[in-house]
């Protein structure tokens, strides 16, 4: 399964208005719609579904807290989240002082649903992710966010609060990287 | 330079991807990053399909989606009443700034000098409700002294407004100084009202709306108690209690401010100086009400009694004498407190004497023209009859006009 959001910019904007206004049900929309990448933006990067819960239930309970504080976001409240998910995992890992090692041992490949290279047959999805697992932070955040999410390089650097430039450099590399540590592994 | 390009081509194919097209498309738009470009790209696609699986996604968007029901339930997200308060506080304290703003400009000192039927008028009195509604803060002046101020300030406008001859509306604030029939006397002006006038007390403080002629006159519109519900307004079929001129023989004072008392002060009057006229209460520099208690002497004339004007070597005694009355019953109606004080020019009330043509001195002194004082004999012609007692009003002014 693929969790892809994609841009509904208009959508998104309205689910926001509405639960700024307080309208539950439009919070209840937004959950829906957004707790998959979420889950998984957050589930990428630590060893523990129990975890990973619970720290993608902080950024929807965070989204309530704004609302009620009125420091909810007008617009991109895709950015948003991730912004907050991104906070919440560095709050996490603050506290644990280390990033986890083996976050992604316990995972099963998706279903292989349309393979667009025969490239991707001959790798062990299980090895992607325990490649991803040995980048730097910023690495695995780039590659999960452009290509996981396929986020815009303009979203992806005001969630990570860099410049788009060093994004494009950063993905770049974080590429290789990975790339590098999959032939190593092969 | 080809550093930068191929981080750009590359940035660009992982753009292509998330539209959906295809590596080979991609690549094809860069020929010359082809080989360096297609093995990354795959290993972005593998990225794209690390994914939670969804037996492990489910039960937890379960878990987190009762959680989040629960936070939802615990409070309404928006706060109605706190939304609203703040909009309130927050469009207020724009007003006041605004409004602090113009005040320290020129603009207020400009219209402070203004008067009622200027341009800046309401302003003025804008600014001053503003000044007033900032009292309770502790760096404003007190609210009791800025009231007084701002009184004071009305009846100098209406002061102006009269003697330029100004028509216009005023309003103000003051004293009840003597009360006639058509007349009354309020902090030194003398308002003529077209209708009945309540009971006023002398010294009782009231609002005045009313409206300044070219004469100069003023026209009351409404006389209205302050700290009180009853308005004296328009009672053109009202009248007041019937005047028995048989009850002259033996008038009795009404002390009490529910009587119904025949006077007039006439505001053409000039030789009966308002402030003088009726009553003990303050000179209209004081500003200070008169306080009324619950004994107040009310100048009340008993039927058949006409104003005299105090002449020079008056005493009470020989008024008395003169008017077959006494002069414990002369200063009774007239609230006079010391009987050896008597002040020349001053109006008190004497029974009408005018059957005793020996005594011409006891007149009317309700005049126009001001040459009341003038034998105060032929020229008692002009107060309409309703202001004086029927009977012998008639035969007071005939007497006069035959004596001329």
């Amino acid at each position: 399964m693929i969790v892809i959001v994609l841009p509904d910019i208009p959508d998104e904007d309205r689910l926001l208005r509405n639960a700024r206004e307080g309208d539950k049900q439009a919070v209840r929309d937004i959950y829906e719609q957004y707790f998959p990448p979420v889950f998984n933006f957050i589930r990428l990067r630590v060893d523990s579904v129990m975890v990973a819960e619970d720290l993608a239930s902080d950024v929807f309970i965070r989204l309530l807290e704004a609302i009620r504080s009125k420091s909810a976001p007008h617009h991109s409240l895709r950015g948003w989240l991730f912004k907050v998910a991104r906070n919440v995992l560095y709050e996490h890992y603050g506290k644990k002082q280390q990033f986890t090692e083996s976050a992604l041992s316990e995972w099963q490949p998706a279903p292989d649903e349309h393979l667009e290279m025969t490239f991707i047959r001959n790798v062990d999805v299980q090895a992607a992710r325990n490649a991803l697992q040995k980048l730097s932070f910023d690495q695995q955040e780039v590659i999960i966010l452009r290509f996981g999410q396929m986020l815009s390089l303009r979203e992806t650097a005001d969630i990570m609060g860099r410049k788009p430039n060093a994004i494009k450099a950063l993905q770049f590399r974080a590429i290789q990287a990975l790339r590098q540590i999959l032939g190593e592994i092969a | 330079m080809a550093g930068r390009d191929i981080l750009e081509a590359f940035n660009d194919c992982v753009d292509r991807l998330a539209r959906g097209e295809g590596i080979e498309d991609c690549l094809r738009a860069y020929p010359q990053f082809a080989a360096e470009l297609a093995p990354m790209l795959e290993t972005g696609l593998l990225v794209r399909r690390i994914d939670v699986r969804p037996e492990e996604l489910q039960p937890s968007q379960e878990r987190v989606r009762f959680r989040l029901e629960h936070e939802l339930a615990r409070a309404p997200l928006v706060q109605p009443s706190t939304r609203w308060t703040l909009r309130y506080v927050a469009g207020w304290i724009i007003t006041f700034a605004l409004v602090l703003m113009l005040i320290s400009s020129g603009t207020a000192i400009y219209a402070q000098n203004s008067l009622p039927g200027d341009a800046l008028y309401g302003y003025k009195r804008f600014s001053e409700n503003v000044r007033l509604s900032l009292a309770p803060l502790p760096f404003t002046a007190d609210a009791d002294a800025l009231n007084a101020t701002f009184a004071e300030e009305r009846r100098d406008e209406v002061r102006e407004v009269v003697a330029i001859g100004r028509e216009v509306e005023v309003e103000f604030e003051g004293v009840v100084e003597a009360v006639g029939d058509v007349t009354v006397l309020v902090s030194g002006f003398v308002l003529r009202a077209e209708f009945e006038l309540l009971d006023f007390v002398i010294g009782e403080r009231v609002n005045v709306r009313a409206r300044s002629t070219a004469d100069g006159e003023l026209i009351a519109i409404s006389i209205t108690r302050r700290n009180a519900s009853s308005i004296n307004m328009p009672q053109p079929t009202q009248t007041p209690a019937p005047v028995e001129p048989t009850q002259t023989g033996t008038p009795t004072p009404r002390p009490t401010n529910t009587d119904t008392p025949t006077r007039e002060i006439r505001p053409t009057e000039t030789q009966l100086r308002p402030t003088e006229a009726l009553t003990a209460t303050p000179s209209r520099q004081s500003q200070t009400p008169v306080t009324v208690s619950s004994t107040a002497c009310v100048i009340s004339a008993p039927a058949g009694w006409m104003r005299y004007t105090i002449q020079s070597g008056d005493t009470l005694s020989s008024l008395a004498a003169r008017t077959n009355t006494s002069v414990q019953r002369i200063m009774t109606v007239n609230c006079l407190e010391n009987a050896n004080v008597l002040t020349v020019g001053r109006a008190i009330f004497l029974p009408n004497v005018t059957d005793s043509p020996q005594n011409p001195t006891v007149t009317p002194i309700v005049r126009d023209g001001g040459n009341a004082n003038s034998g105060g004999n032929g020229e008692a012609t002009t107060p309409p009859q309703r202001d004086i007692p029927p009977t012998a009003t008639r035969q007071n002014n005939n007497g006069g006009g035959r004596g001329d």
